[in-house]
């Protein structure tokens, strides 16, 4: 069985700021008007945003495994234990980007909307909206600014505030598998929307 | 087609040669070498080569082109025109995206004597490709 390569030839990333007087806003949303992958598009978020892609070197949907321990004591007839208890994951979008301190750009944005509630999307595929594609709500933060004569980078990782929304595959053929682990995956056939592939 | 094809090498020459051509000044500047017998002195720039590169950590394409300076008149008078015109093409190119490599000192045959040239190697960085996989990353 031969091997997948995966890289991103033409990555996406996108922003809209979460705007809970939206009509019908419900804190589930993971993209702008409620919309769902994988019909949601890099075109409903801000156009602020189009070229932000332009500037990462590489991006990464870092996802960290989350744990406890307890201690139990030992007793008369056993000795003492530590028991890991699984939590569930946390995920982030982790980025390397060229630093572009001008009037309008990602460092720009990112500043002026530091702290705040953002829908992100972030498309992986060989074309611009090819899946794999991610999209949920991640709290914004300010990149690094300054270095020295080379080409200034900086990395920067924005926290997804639930498990994301993914489409993984192809156009040829795609799952979406969401966050909310009690909503059963469903697989895309290629031409075919989320909700069709729902009903 | 290789003719309707922009070529981002061919346009670092062209911004190398414009960079150079005032700081040279009055040397002729030439943005290849120029054909039968050389002017001296003159600068020039010979065949660039390329290569992929990290750029800590980043991938970049950069051209690699060899500036040759060339002088006449007696041994000592070449090397210290060498020295002069060397630090005059260093700063050049030190202020491109990319710097000076290094620079070391050669003969070139200008169609008679053979004379001492100091050729310098200029890196250009001609494209950082990003996840939108434009030529260029706009400058700031």
């Amino acid at each position: 069985m031969s091997k997948t390569i995966f890289r991103i030839e033409n990555g996406v990333l996108a922003f809209e700021l979460v705007d809970t007087a939206a009509v019908g806003y419900l804190p589930s949303w993971q993209a702008p008007m409620g919309a769902v992958l994988p019909t949601v598009t890099a075109a409903d978020y801000d156009t602020a945003a189009d070229n932000f892609q332009c500037q990462v070197v590489t991006g990464v949907l870092q996802s960290t495994p989350q744990s406890t321990t307890e201690n139990l004591d030992g007793t008369w007839c056993d000795l003492p234990e530590v028991v890991t208890i699984a939590g569930e994951d946390t995920f982030a979008v982790a980025m390397d980007v060229y630093q572009d301190p001008n009037a309008v750009g990602l460092a720009a944005y990112l500043y002026e909307n530091r702290g705040k509630k953002a829908y992100a999307y972030f498309g992986m595929g060989t074309n611009p909206g090819d899946p794999p594609t991610a999209i949920g709500v991640v709290t914004l933060s300010a990149v690094s600014i300054g270095g020295g004569r080379a080409a200034n980078r900086a990395q920067v990782t924005w926290p997804f505030d639930r498990a994301p929304d993914i489409q993984f595959g192809t156009p040829a053929a795609s799952r979406v598998v969401f966050g909310d682990k009690s909503i059963p995956a469903i697989d895309v056939p290629p031409g075919l929307a989320a909700d069709e592939a729902a009903a | 087609m290789i003719d309707d094809r922009p070529s981002i090498t061919a346009e670092a020459r062209a911004t190398l040669t414009a960079a150079l051509t005032p700081a040279v000044e009055p040397w002729p500047m030439f943005d290849t070498r120029p054909p039968d017998e050389l002017p001296v002195p003159c600068v020039y720039i010979d065949v660039a080569s390329r290569r992929f590169a990290s750029e800590d950590g980043a991938p970049v394409f950069v051209v690699t082109f060899p500036i040759v300076a060339i002088v006449d008149g007696d041994d000592a008078e070449q090397s210290r025109m060498l020295d002069v015109v060397g630090d005059v093409v260093w700063d050049v190119v030190w202020e491109l995206d990319g710097g000076a490599v290094s620079a070391d000192p050669g003969t070139v045959d200008v169609g008679g004597p053979r004379l001492r040239s100091l050729v310098t190697l200029a890196d250009v960085v001609v494209e950082r490709p990003t996840l939108c996989n434009t030529s260029e990353v706009p400058e700031s």
